[in-house]
């Protein structure tokens, strides 16, 4: 049993694939199909039944002059677009691609206007608006200084 | 034993709707028998849900394989210790481990407030238990964790490999930690919404609590991160997976909420939005939960697809729209007491953090649930990976680390022009010459040069809050200067804690940027005996051991590494195989120094063991990474212990009310 296990140890293999210029950048546009959520080149299954013959097929059409948009086609054209890792930059996936900073810029404008709104205006009446305009600005600015002194 | 373990579950089930019943009528009524009995309730549902998880466990230490669980999830030959860890590797077994945990906090807060805060307790026990209740009837009627074979396996299928690492023994308990902790101040959120208490109270009351949830999310989230480095193989340590976004959420939206309170706390302000913070952060708790359990997005991570997702969601819009309904019902009594005095204020620079906090926190959600929502729009599956995540995010955590440093040094209510000016001037200048030092240094990337020159400005700010601070001691005291910064920390915990936490999170984004843009990887196959160069190292293949056992077969490299040559390190990583279930897997070994990792896998070896490939990673500063999570716990432990002064009120708050009873007695 233990002589099994060691044999089918050593046959576990990551395969040495040759990296070529690019290599990497197009293992990164694929998402690996094995369930790992990883991408190709970065997948850990040491036998995964996609990501290593991806890595030599990536290899060899680099090796054979191939462009990297080329590969990747080729690998959408089989899969579809979930072999992609990430959302293309068209149509509906455009959405994916601003939806946070659309949210985000609403976000500031809802913030700005809430402070252009409510700026400079005490709700009630504080310590400070019970100065009222009788204090001269000689009190204010040391008022200032004192408040400074308790909370930098 | 079975019996028992049914039986208690039921029981559990039983005693936590009687403790929301009780405890809402009590209130009601004002009945203070009602609210007592509900509360004993709770702790009797606490013991009994012990009993239920102590079941479970001895069946897993006595490989009681009539069980379904025990037989899916341990074997005979699984180490004591991951028999114990095998109560949360499994669906049911989470569950109840999570409903332990949750029932178990309850009782404390029940304990913490048994003299304070009276008029909120029955709805904190409502809310609690409601949540309880909600996971006790997953497992009494859907997922029931007692259920038995027709037949006992001689043998079980055994623990994921996996999960069979010491970190399965701490990473799991402190995410579930965290996120259950969250349920407290959620529930004294809606006990003050549900009793019209409605100023800072259940904030002040809950806010160790919030610390207590966010600090264990953060550990749950670290323990995860280093797992994935040393399991996973693959040299790095957050792959944005559902699962690992789904507990990045909370803690990003509770983070927001440590901050935002701080301005209700102080300026009476906010106080719409700390609700809303604290009911979306529980929520994301629950659909993290969710994404987990239902097979609705796949994930490493998933338990097997139970079909529990409907029930999850169900739960999730049933407390989302309660919580909501509770606080527009309250609006009109939610007014704030003071207003932003100024775009240009610590108050406005929380805000923006607060909303920079959020936009990560949905652009996370957005990629995490586009597969979805580009299915069913389009009817297309596609893939979002990391790449998107590194490149949607990575510009707000930049704005992130900037208000970071900005926050501290304005001033609150309202900043001036001169006043901006002289407190920028230094930390600008030095954040402009560290990211010049970079640039020179050879540092191409804008994020790192980016990264370095932030970290700067934000580390002479904290440095100079720490520094005027001690001085001001000084001033007024006679203390020597290092007192003087002991006894500020000492007095002042929570703000010095937090800028402990701040130098935590840089040290953090350090790490995180260094070791994702200037990375090394890469493969080398060699003969025993031969050497190869990765970086400045040159690593010597010795050969290969069997280390096999009954439970896994192992070969370990012998790999010496030297640099400049002079050996530093001998690393043996494994290639091992599991025979129950039968599943390769690999142990990866790294030396690890401050200004570098170099992490070696060992990638396959030839059939007569002449050859071995092995795949090689040099991180830089990724070490600053766990260092900063180190500085992080420190930071949040000086934040909740609390400051002397207010240990002696609080001990005198204790006692009052204890003298009353007996003068009444």
């Amino acid at each position: 049993m233990t002589r099994l296990a060691a044999l089918a140890l050593a046959m576990l293999a990551i395969s040495a694939v040759p990296t070529f210029a690019g290599q990497r950048e197009v293992e990164e546009r694929l998402a690996c199909q094995c369930g790992c959520g990883l991408t190709v080149h970065t997948c850990n299954h040491l036998q995964c039944s996609f990501a290593v013959p991806v890595r030599e097929d990536i290899a060899k059409a680099l090796a054979a002059g191939q462009p990297e948009d080329e590969i990747i086609a080729r690998y959408v054209a089989e899969y579809g677009e979930k072999v992609l890792s990430s959302p293309t930059h068209e149509g509906f996936n455009l959405l994916a691609w601003w939806g946070p900073y659309v949210a985000l810029a609403l976000g500031t404008l809802a913030l700005g206007l809430v402070i252009r709104r409510v700026g400079g205006k005490p709700a009630v009446e504080d310590a400070d608006a019970s100065l009222g305009d009788t204090a001269s600005p000689e009190l204010r600015a040391r008022l200032d200084r004192e408040l400074e002194k308790i909370d930098p | 034993m079975v019996l028992v373990g049914n039986l208690a579950l039921r029981l559990a089930l039983v005693t936590a709707i009687y403790a929301i019943l009780a405890s809402l009528w009590g209130a009601r009524r004002r009945r203070p028998a009602f609210v007592a009995s509900g509360e004993h309730a709770a702790f009797a549902t606490v013991g009994l849900i012990g009993v239920a998880a102590a079941v479970l466990v001895h069946a897993l230490v006595v490989h009681d394989f009539s069980l379904k669980y025990v037989a899916s999830y341990s074997s005979t030959t699984l180490p004591l210790r991951y028999r114990i860890a095998a109560l949360w590797g499994g669906m049911e077994g989470s569950l109840l481990f999570w409903v332990l945990l949750l029932a178990a906090l309850t009782a404390l807060a029940l304990l913490q407030n048994r003299q304070r805060n009276r008029e909120l307790m029955p709805y904190v026990t409502a809310t609690c238990m409601t949540v309880a209740g909600f996971f006790l009837s997953l497992l009494v009627f859907i997922t029931p964790p007692f259920a038995q074979l027709a037949f006992v396996p001689a043998e079980g299928t055994d623990l994921n490999p996996l999960l069979q690492n010491y970190w399965m023994s701490i990473h799991p308990p402190s995410l579930y930690l965290g996120y259950v902790s969250w349920t407290i101040p959620f529930a004294f959120a809606m006990a003050a919404l549900a009793t019209g208490r409605l100023d800072d109270l259940w904030i002040r009351t809950s806010r160790r609590w919030a610390l207590a949830a966010w600090f264990f999310l953060s550990l749950g989230n670290l323990f995860g991160a280093r797992w994935a480095y040393e399991v996973l193989g693959w040299g790095g340590y957050w792959a944005w997976d559902p699962v690992e976004n789904a507990a990045f959420m909370p803690w990003l939206t509770g983070t927001a909420y440590l901050h935002s309170v701080m301005i209700q706390e102080r300026k009476d302000m906010l106080k719409v939005w700390n609700l809303c913070l604290i009911i979306l952060t529980f929520a994301l708790t629950i659909f993290g939960t969710f994404l987990t359990r239902s097979g609705v997005i796949s994930s490493v991570h998933s338990f097997t697809q139970s079909g529990m997702g409907p029930y999850f969601l169900g739960f999730l819009g049933a407390v989302v729209t309660v919580a909501v309904a509770l606080l527009v019902s309250r609006l009109k009594d939610l007014k704030p007491s003071h207003r932003l005095d100024s775009v240009v204020s610590r108050e406005s620079a929380f805000l923006f953090n607060n909303l920079i906090f959020l936009g990560i926190a949905f652009a996370t959600f957005w990629g995490t649930v586009f597969p979805v929502l580009s299915e069913w729009v389009r009817g297309v599956k596609i893939t979002v990976g990391p790449p998107f995540f590194n490149k949607v995010n990575a510009p707000l955590g930049i704005m992130l680390l900037f208000l970071m440093g900005v926050g501290p040094i304005v001033a609150w209510r309202r900043a001036t022009v001169s006043k901006l000016i002289s407190t920028f001037a230094v930390p600008t200048s030095i954040a402009v010459a560290a990211g010049a030092t970079a640039f020179g240094l050879g540092m191409r990337s804008l994020s790192a040069v980016l990264v370095t020159s932030l970290a700067a400005f934000v580390l002479q700010t904290i440095a100079h809050e720490f520094h005027r601070g001690a001085r001001a001691r000084m001033a007024m005291t006679d203390e020597g200067y290092v007192t003087a910064l002991f006894e500020l920390v000492g007095r002042n915990r929570r703000r010095y804690g937090g800028y402990v936490v701040h130098l935590g999170v840089v040290c953090m984004f350090l790490g995180v940027t260094m070791s994702s843009v200037y990375r090394v990887e890469e493969v080398h196959t060699v003969t025993p005996g031969s050497s190869f160069d990765v970086g400045s190292f040159t690593l010597r293949y010795d050969g290969v051991r069997d280390l096999s056992d009954d439970h896994v077969a192992r070969l370990a490299a012998d790999v010496t590494v030297s640099r400049e040559g002079r050996e530093i390190a001998t690393l043996h990583p494994e290639k091992r195989f599991y025979r129950r279930p039968e599943q390769p897997a690999t142990e990866v070994d790294y030396r690890s120094t401050l200004s570098e990792d170099l992490y070696v896998i060992l990638g396959s070896i030839g059939d007569d063991r002449t050859t071995a490939t092995f795949q090689v990673y040099i991180n830089p500063l990724v070490a600053w990474l766990w260092i900063g999570g180190v500085v992080l716990v420190l930071g949040t432990g000086i934040c909740v212990f609390p400051a002397r002064t207010r240990r002696i009120a609080e001990r005198v708050e204790e006692a009052e009310p204890a003298r009353t009873r007996g003068g009444i007695a």
